[in-house]
């Protein structure tokens, strides 16, 4: 039995004016992931990597143990998948896709499916057409979590939901998690949803990881040297991951607060980064005045 | 596999009744044309109009970029393609029954009962069939609509680049074409006899429809979503 839910190594996929390259990340069984970085980064490819809806070039993708391409209907049948963009039949019914996929899963638990219907509001017999796109989300979501998978990969899950519904969602997913087999992969690029549940965060920029971390460890080891450029620019340079210049003088993302604070003295305000900031600041030019 | 072929008829059920409907009315019009209701037309269009039904299917989950939710199930590519192809020859058999019943049953039908349901009329309307899926859905499932559109849109160009020919340089290739393929089958069929022809034509409709899904596999495992 494998301790991972999912391992992404070595993977490469390149378009016209993009590339994927040497992706490689890990996601613990029981935990919860969220691949975060600005549109185009590279955050659906990856997905669609993972479900074998690309081929990529190199690397490998094992889910729950299993090859992503050579056993791909058995590694699918453990995921639960939520799309970005919901690519369901306009003109069938809900109850008529419910009906349709159902039978494709073991492990189909109906009454769960009714449940999450009601508590989601799901008008079962109206078509795909006349919802929302938060309803749609809804939708996918029930049918994802219906079938009790034990991997849910859900690319940006919460785009287009109301702020109530994104944060039962994210209770949800906790929920979901206090069965510690279950594991989520989330993209998305609204990092306060990663703030609320994410125990893993991977960022990307332009096709690459720039960085895999735990929460607890970007909460309290990671700062923002704020100052004036004279003071701040002093920060040893190996305590710097990206930078900011702007009028009252220079913002520093560091991975090690507590280095820079001792290194800079009381004088200097060194603040706890958002993931805001990390998605901002990290890998952005670092320029020494 | 049958999974995949019931999600198929549920996500198409309306689709398909409504062009049922179409192609009932459609049959029972050319069945009771006095001056055009042949048992060779009928049988042609019949299969004709069969072969666009899978077509139909596979663009229709093209339009809704439904496939993506297709391929993400647990089911392989490879498995899709398989019912794909049982689930257009299933279509076939049935739409073309279902044909030759309405022209059978049509009290306007210009066509005799006991000839519609002879072997050889509903081999005809199935090698039409037959032939067709095998052309078209690699193309459908390869490129989805635009394929279809490809495929319709080549044997335009050929046609009209294969009168042009015969226009300017005053050949009659194109007769001695179609006049040596009739001479082939009918030698084949002279040959071989009734059983044995229709015995062949089945064996060589199953060989087309095997190539053509062995290409299928091999474009839909390529296709990326």
């Amino acid at each position: 039995m494998t301790a991972q839910a999912l391992q992404v190594s070595g993977l490469r996929k390149t378009f016209k004016g993009f590339t994927l390259n040497d992706v490689s990340f890990s996601l613990p069984k029981g935990h919860v992931m969220g691949l975060v970085g600005p549109n185009g980064a590279g955050k659906t490819t990856i997905i669609k990597l993972i479900m074998n809806l690309i081929a990529p070039e190199a690397g490998e993708i094992r889910i729950l143990g299993l090859d992503s391409r050579k056993q791909e209907a058995k590694a699918r049948a453990q995921i639960g998948f939520v799309y970005d963009v919901m690519p369901f039949y306009a003109d069938v019914s809900l109850q008529d896709t419910k009906r349709a996929i159902a039978p494709f899963y073991e492990k189909w638990n109906e009454a769960l499916f009714q449940e999450l219907a009601s508590t989601f509001d799901l008008p079962l017999k109206k078509k795909v057409k006349k919802l929302s796109q938060g309803m749609r989300t809804k939708f996918a979501l029930a049918l994802a979590l219906s079938h009790e998978a034990d991997l849910l990969i859900l690319d940006e899950p919460t785009t287009g939901l109301d702020p109530v519904f994104r944060r039962e969602l994210l209770h949800g997913l906790s929920d979901l998690l206090q069965d510690e087999g279950k594991s989520v992969l989330f993209s998305t690029h609204i990092t306060s949803d990663l703030e609320r549940i994410a125990d893993y965060v991977t960022f990307i920029r332009d096709g690459s990881i720039l960085l895999t971390e735990t929460r607890e460890e970007l909460r309290e080891v990671w700062g923002i040297v704020r100052g004036e450029e004279s003071v701040v620019s002093g920060l040893d340079s190996e305590l710097w991951r990206g930078a900011r210049r702007h009028s009252h003088g220079l913002d520093v993302l560091t991975s090690d607060a507590s280095a820079a604070q001792r290194a800079l003295g009381e004088s200097v305000l060194v603040e706890r980064a958002s993931f805001e900031d990390i998605v901002v600041l990290l890998d952005k030019e670092v320029q020494h005045v | 596999m049958f999974k995949v072929m019931m999600k198929d008829l549920i996500m198409n059920r309306t689709a398909l009744v409504a062009n049922a409907f179409i192609m009932a009315a459609f049959l029972v019009f050319m069945a009771s044309w006095e001056e055009g209701a042949s048992l060779g037309t009928f049988a042609f269009f019949s299969g004709l109009m069969m072969a666009f039904v899978p077509a139909m299917i596979v663009t229709r989950e093209d339009k809704f970029k439904a496939m993506a939710l297709g391929c993400s199930l647990p089911v392989s590519r490879k498995t899709i393609v398989r019912s794909r192809y049982l689930l257009a020859v299933g279509l076939a058999v049935v739409g073309i029954l279902f044909a030759l019943s309405l022209a059978a049953l049509a009290p306007t039908s210009q066509l005799m009962a006991a000839e519609l349901f002879r072997m050889e009329t509903v081999l005809r309307a199935l090698s039409v069939t037959i032939i067709l899926i095998a052309l078209l859905l690699p193309f459908t499932l390869r490129f989805g609509a635009l394929g279809l559109i490809l495929v319709l849109g080549s044997f335009q160009v050929l046609g009209i680049l294969a009168l042009t020919m015969v226009k300017f340089t005053r050949s009659s290739a194109d007769k001695r074409l179609v006049d040596s393929i009739i001479e082939s089958v009918e030698s084949l069929y002279a040959r071989f006899g009734p059983i044995g022809f229709d015995l062949l034509l089945v064996l060589f409709l199953a060989a087309v429809l095997v190539a053509s899904y062995a290409v299928s596999v091999w474009v839909f495992r390529r296709r990326e979503l």
